[in-house]
C-alpha cells in the first residue's frame, strides 16, 4: 500500500468508529485494537483542550454533556493547524446545532463570549496611538482612515445578557435562581496579558466600533452608526477610541 | 549556545504553560528548558513571556507540528512560523518527530506511525532536508513511541533512523522512555536498539513517564501508553544508564506534559539524570587514570 493511501485510511480510521480490516498493521494479537490507542489520543487530547477552553460553558450545560458535544465536534471539525490554542473558534456555532441549544437558546452567545474572553486574555497590548497623530491628516482624509484595534479587543452582540451569566460564573457566586431576560446586549471584550473585562455599549457605538475593528473605513463606520441612531455623535465616538487606548495603528486608502 | 556548551551534566526540563509565570518570576535552578513552539505561536502573551525566559536560560525547541512524515506534504506555513520563532529565541537545539500528524488540511494532534520502507525514507529525507534548509541548521529527529508496526516495513526503526542520518545529516533525539515503551509494545530488545543507533548523531536524550494499561489487543497483556503523566519508571532509568554508557553525557530532558506536578518534582527528576551522568563520567575518569 502506498504511503498516501495508507495515511488517508489511517486518517479516516482516526475520525470514524471503525478501523479498516486491510490496514497492514502489526502489534498484539489484534493490531486494529492497538491502533485505537491513536484514535483515543486524538480524541481525548482535543476534548481536553476544549474543556480547558470552555469551563464556563461546561458549568452552564454540565461537564458530561459538554464533553460529549466536544467529542462529536473534534471528529467533525479537526484542527486545521498545530497551534491548539487557536482551535475551537467554530465550537459556539457547532453547539447551536445540538440538542443542548434547544434547552438553552442563549448557549451559542454564551459560548462565543467565553471564546472571546479566552482570546482576549492571551493578547498583548501595543502602545496605543495618541489622538494627536490625527493632526497630520486633513479633515477630509480622516474619512478614509482604517484603524487597527488592539488585538485583545473583540465585539459581541448577544440576544440575552450573557455577560451577567458570565459574571456569575466568574464570581463563583451562583444565586438560587437567575432570570435571563430576552434583552439584547452589545458587548466590548477587552483583555491582555491574562486579564480581561467586559463592557456594555449602546447599539450605535457598538456598530461604529465593531465595523471599524473589522477593517472598515471611518466613513463606513460612521454611516453604519448613524443608521443605528441618527443623532450618533461621531466626533465624540471617534476621539473616545483614542482616549481609551483602543487604536494600535492605522492605514489609509487613497 | 551549542549543546556542548550546555554542559555534560545538565538535564533540562520541559517548560509547559502551567509553569511559565513561575519560571519568569522565580528563575528556578534549571540549566535549560525545552519548549514546544506550538504552545507559544498561537499565544502572544506566552510568547512574550518566553522572550524573558530565553534571556536567562538556554532553550531547546521541540516541534510537534512540523509533520515530516506526511505524504500530503509538510505544513510550510507552520514551518515558516517555527523558523521565525527559532530566529527570535535562538535555541541550542531544534527537534521534531519520526512521525506524521497532518493529512491534507487536518491536523490530527497525535504522532502517528510510519512504515519503514524506501518510500517513507525518500519522503522523510526530502522533508527533513527542506526543514534543515529553512532552519539553516541541523534538525534532530526523535524516535517514536509505538503501539503498532506495519507488515510491509522493510527495515527496522533503528536502521531507518540511521539511513535518515546518512542521507540528510540530521541529528537524533533519543527518547529513552520511548525505546523502553516501544520495545514492550512491539517486541524488540531495547538495549540492542540503543547500541545500534549512530552514537555520533545523538544530540539530546528524553526521559518521560508512561502509563501501563490492560492491552485490549492481547488479553492478559499490558500495553504502555506514552502519557507523559508520571515520573520516569525504574526500568527506563536503567535503560538511561545504558544510553549514557553508549552515547556519553548528552543533554537530557525530563518531559511531563499531563497531570503536571510542581516544578521541584521535575527538578528532582532532572537531578537524578545528572547523578547518573556524573557517575558515568567519574567512572570514565577512573578508567582513564588506570589506563
Amino acid at each position: 500500500m502506498r504511503l498516501a493511501e495508507l495515511q488517508s485510511q489511517m486518517c479516516l480510521a482516526l475520525r470514524a468508529d471503525t478501523v479498516p480490516a486491510d490496514l497492514p498493521l502489526m502489534g498484539g494479537r489484534d493490531p486494529r485494537r492497538r491502533f485505537l490507542i491513536h484514535r483515543r489520543n486524538y480524541e481525548t487530547s482535543l476534548i481536553k483542550a476544549m474543556m480547558q477552553k470552555f469551563p464556563a460553558t461546561a458549568w452552564l450545560v454540565g461537564a458530561a454533556d459538554l464533553m460529549e458535544a466536544a467529542r462529536v465536534f473534534v471528529h467533525a471539525s479537526p484542527p486545521a493547524e498545530p497551534c491548539i490554542s487557536q482551535y475551537g473558534r467554530d465550537f459556539p456555532d457547532f453547539l447551536s446545532g445540538t440538542s443542548l441549544a434547544a434547552k438553552l437558546p442563549y448557549l451559542r452567545d454564551f459560548c462565543e463570549l467565553e471564546w472571546h474572553l479566552g482570546r482576549a486574555a492571551i493578547a498583548i497590548d501595543e502602545p496605543p496611538v495618541p489622538i494627536s497623530v490625527l493632526a497630520r491628516f486633513d479633515p477630509g482624509q480622516l474619512a478614509g482612515l482604517m484603524l487597527r484595534f488592539q488585538s485583545g479587543v473583540r465585539y459581541l452582540h448577544a440576544g440575552r445578557p450573557v455577560d451577567e451569566l458570565m459574571q456569575i460564573f466568574l464570581s463563583e457566586s451562583a444565586p438560587k435562581s437567575f432570570m435571563l431576560t430576552a434583552e439584547p446586549v452589545w458587548l466590548e471584550i477587552r483583555g491582555a496579558r491574562g486579564a480581561f473585562e467586559i463592557a456594555r455599549m449602546t447599539a450605535d457605538e457598538f456598530a461604529f466600533r465593531n465595523i471599524l475593528a473589522r477593517g472598515a473605513k471611518v466613513e463606513q463606520a460612521a454611516r453604519v452608526a448613524i443608521e443605528a441612531n441618527a443623532s450618533f455623535d461621531i466626533t465624540t465616538a471617534f476621539s473616545n477610541l483614542f482616549a481609551q487606548g483602543l487604536v494600535a495603528g492605522w492605514d489609509r486608502q487613497e | 549556545m551549542t549543546s556542548a556548551q550546555i554542559g555534560a551534566y545538565s538535564t533540562g526540563v520541559g517548560l509547559r504553560l502551567a509553569h511559565l509565570a513561575e519560571v519568569v518570576a522565580d528563575r528556578p535552578p534549571v540549566p535549560w528548558f525545552e519548549i514546544h513552539p506550538e504552545n507559544f505561536l498561537g499565544n502572544p502573551h506566552a510568547s512574550e513571556l518566553l522572550d524573558e525566559v530565553a534571556e536567562h536560560y538556554p532553550i531547546s525547541m521541540h516541534t510537534v507540528g512540523v509533520s515530516v512524515g506526511s505524504a500530503s506534504g509538510i505544513d510550510r506555513a507552520h514551518l515558516k512560523r517555527v523558523v521565525a520563532l527559532v530566529d527570535r529565541v535562538k535555541p541550542f537545539l531544534v527537534s521534531g518527530h519520526l512521525a506524521w500528524s497532518t493529512h491534507e488540511d487536518a491536523y490530527l494532534n497525535d504522532l502517528l506511525p510510519l512504515p519503514y520502507d524506501d518510500e517513507s525514507l525518500h519522503l522523510l529525507s526530502t522533508h527533513i532536508s527542506e526543514v534543515q534548509d529553512a532552519l539553516g541548521r541541523q534538525f534532530l529527529i526523535e524516535n517514536p513511541s509505538s503501539y503498532v508496526a506495519f507488515t510491509h516495513s522493510t527495515m527496522s526503526e533503528v536502521e531507518f533512523l540511521g539511513e535518515l542520518v546518512a542521507r540528510t545529516g540530521c541529528g537524533l533525539l533519543c527518547d529513552v522512555s520511548n525505546i523502553y515503551l516501544s520495545a514492550h509494545n512491539v517486541a524488540f530488545d531495547p538495549q540492542r536498539y540503543i547500541e545500534a543507533l549512530p552514537a555520533n548523531a545523538i544530540g539530546e536524550l528524553h526521559l518521560g513517564g508512561f502509563t501501563a494499561e490492560a492491552d485490549e489487543a492481547d488479553a492478559g497483556g499490558t500495553v504502555l501508553i506514552d502519557t507523559h503523566a508520571a515520573a520516569v519508571c525504574e526500568p527506563a532509568w536503567t535503560l538511561y544508564t545504558h544510553a549514557v554508557r553508549s552515547f556519553g553525557s548528552i543533554p537530557t530532558l525530563i518531559e511531563w506534559d499531563n497531570e503536571i506536578p510542581a516544578l521541584p518534582v521535575l527538578i528532582a527528576e532532572a537531578r537524578r539524570a545528572d547523578a547518573i551522568k556524573t557517575a558515568f563520567l567519574a567512572q570514565e575518569e577512573r578508567c582513564d587514570a588506570v589506563g
